[in-house]
């Protein structure tokens, strides 16, 4: 229950901060090719971060297990 | 026996056969050269483009009829003949029954196949192999948009008779000792696909007969002129197409988890998280065709459903990927033929999903729209994870149609230059999509940077040609020559392979 309130608590003062920052956000031009090519760049960098960590453990995993390193054991077969 | 090849029969006890592994052989010989088939067309294009203006083909029509062409072949006549072809050898095995439900229906859907085939590759239709009107209404040549029409609708059909036999297969025919949840995933795998294909193919039926009416002249549905709107074949069409997509994937996935337990000699890691994944992807895939279509003025709500809709596939996806890798943690993995597919696919799967993100996302939809990034993601997807899977998987059958095991060495040599080129050729692709470049185009604009992308894409489509051809040495020649397997354990892995004594006589 406290940690529901803590997230609730948390969750409400995000909402604020946003909620006025974009009441007080100054009127800019919104150069939209703009924006859409920084969301794109955002999104590959966060896509290339999961990728190599996502892909680097696949690749430590194929080198850590692999039959010649990894000494029989009767327990690991069905 | 399931073994097929190492006891020889007349030609014509096979081809007129009703028994599973009989028409699971046709089936899968039937895609392998569809796969060649289709392949041979994708080195022509890529040939054609790897300089701007005229290198090979020399006529913009005849460039757009090979792409169609290419484009049909692959996805009807090698991916889903290819899942039949497994879904008929296995299934029976799995769930430990004489045969398909319906045999003589089994046979009757391989059967309808052929002329599908037949009417695509002699009609030579130029409409892509998405038909959109009011291209394939108003202006494509007759008969070839005609018989592609035809071609289509009879492998539909012959893809609702399998799926119908699937499905009465696992569900009624099943070993009653044999609890569902113990089953092998890729019974489940095959067993969703069936219904998302029953539930998903109707819809292109009935766009089909619109579409070919609208040809006739004799009603206007995808024509504005008459009352009719050529966006409504979209919502046809790719109701049908997106859940087709994960109709593709979804058996490589069930192949890829009866493949990756046994070659790290580990139970998998969560079985029911698989089974769930399964069944969630079965829903979600029909919650987000109109991704396709974000470019075509759909209101921000629309877009918005369906962006959301297309993203809740990303944590099912990432559920499989973690259970592979799950299952591969603290194993003793053998990496043969079958295995490094499998691993190589799970590889190029990430690349492709995180393109497919940026495709759903509606800004950046915007960019990628209708380029060659589009072209690179789902190549990535089709190529890169589904027929890798297939060919891993279809190494790992290889004893069990032919009584024979497959040159390693070769298999060696077909991966790495399958891999290396598919992952250079779609890498390249996604890039020069970003440049600009549309695609389904026969020339482009001769910039230095648009040209080194095309010849790095083509370099790569030559790499994967040289490990084709390693494939049908290793399929030819093995078939008749190779060293005879230990059916009890052909891969030295410790696990029993697939029941090949089965005593049921052909029939």
């Amino acid at each position: 229950m406290r940690n529901l309130s803590i997230l609730v608590a948390a969750v409400a003062v995000l909402t604020m901060f946003s909620t006025v920052g974009m009441v007080y956000a100054q009127e800019e031009v919104v150069d939209r090719s703009a924006l859409a090519w920084g969301l794109f760049y955002k999104m590959m960098t966060a896509a290339f971060i999961v990728g190599a960590i996502v892909q680097g453990i696949l690749v430590y995993i194929i080198f850590k297990f692999k039959e010649k390193k990894v000494k029989a054991r009767a327990e690991v077969s069905r | 026996m399931v073994i097929e090849i190492a006891k020889p029969r007349p030609l014509w006890q096979i081809l007129f056969s009703t028994h599973h592994t009989d028409v699971a052989l046709l089936y899968l010989i039937t895609s392998i050269v569809f796969f060649m088939l289709g392949g041979a067309l994708a080195l022509t294009i890529r040939t054609e483009l790897l300089t701007p203006g005229t290198t090979m083909i020399g006529d913009a029509d005849l460039f757009n009829r090979i792409f169609t062409v290419h484009g049909t072949t692959m996805l009807f006549l090698w991916i889903l003949p290819f899942i039949s072809g497994v879904g008929n050898y296995l299934i029976p095995i799995l769930v430990k029954y004489k045969d398909m439900a319906y045999p003589r229906l089994n046979a009757v859907a391989y059967w309808m196949a052929v002329p599908g085939a037949a009417l695509i590759w002699l009609g030579w239709s130029d409409t892509s192999w998405m038909a959109y009107p009011p291209y394939s209404t108003m202006r494509a040549a007759g008969p070839a948009a005609d018989m592609w029409i035809f071609g289509l609708k009879i492998l539909g059909l012959s893809s609702i008779l399998g799926a119908i036999n699937f499905i009465v297969t696992i569900l009624k025919c099943k070993h009653p000792d044999l609890p569902m949840m113990k089953t092998s995933l890729l019974v489940w795998a095959i067993l969703v696909t069936s219904m998302m294909t029953l539930a998903a193919l109707p819809t292109f039926t009935a766009a089909l007969i619109m579409l070919y009416t609208d040809r006739l002249g004799v009603s206007g549905f995808f024509d504005p002129a008459r009352g009719g709107d050529p966006i409504a074949y979209q919502h046809l069409f790719w109701f049908t197409f997106h859940p087709e997509v994960y109709i593709f994937l979804l058996p490589a996935v069930g192949m890829a988890y009866e493949l990756i337990p046994k070659f790290s000699r580990k139970p998998i890691f969560s079985y029911g998280s698989g089974v769930i994944a399964f069944l969630v992807l079965s829903i979600i895939g029909f919650a987000s065709w109109a991704h396709h279509m974000l470019a075509t003025g759909l209101t921000f709500t629309e877009k918005t459903v369906f962006m959301v809709g297309t993203l809740a596939a990303v944590p099912m996806s990432a559920m499989h990927v973690f259970n592979w890798m799950a299952t591969m943690w603290g194993g003793r993995i053998k990496f043969a033929a079958p295995m490094k597919f499998v691993i190589g696919g799970i590889m190029l799967f990430f690349t492709s999903g995180a393109g497919g993100v940026v495709n759903t996302t509606l800004p950046l939809d915007f960019i990628t729209h209708d380029t060659y990034w589009v072209v690179g993601h789902f190549h990535m997807m089709l190529m890169g994870t589904v027929s890798f899977i297939f060919m891993g998987f279809l190494y790992y059958m290889f004893p069990l149609i032919t009584g024979r095991m497959y040159s390693e060495r070769l298999a060696n040599v077909h991966f790495w230059f399958a891999f290396i080129g598919t992952a250079v050729v779609f890498t390249a692709m996604h890039i020069v999509g970003l440049y600009g470049m549309p695609r389904r185009i026969w020339d482009y604009v001769p910039d230095p940077t648009i040209i080194a992308l095309n010849q790095i894409a083509s370099i790569g489509a030559y790499l994967i040609g040289i490990g084709m051809i390693a494939f049908l040495i290793v399929l030819i020649r093995d078939s008749i020559k190779g060293k005879p397997a230990d059916m009890r354990d052909p891969f030295g892995i410790g696990e029993i392979y697939y029941d090949y004594r089965r005593r049921e006589p052909h029939h």
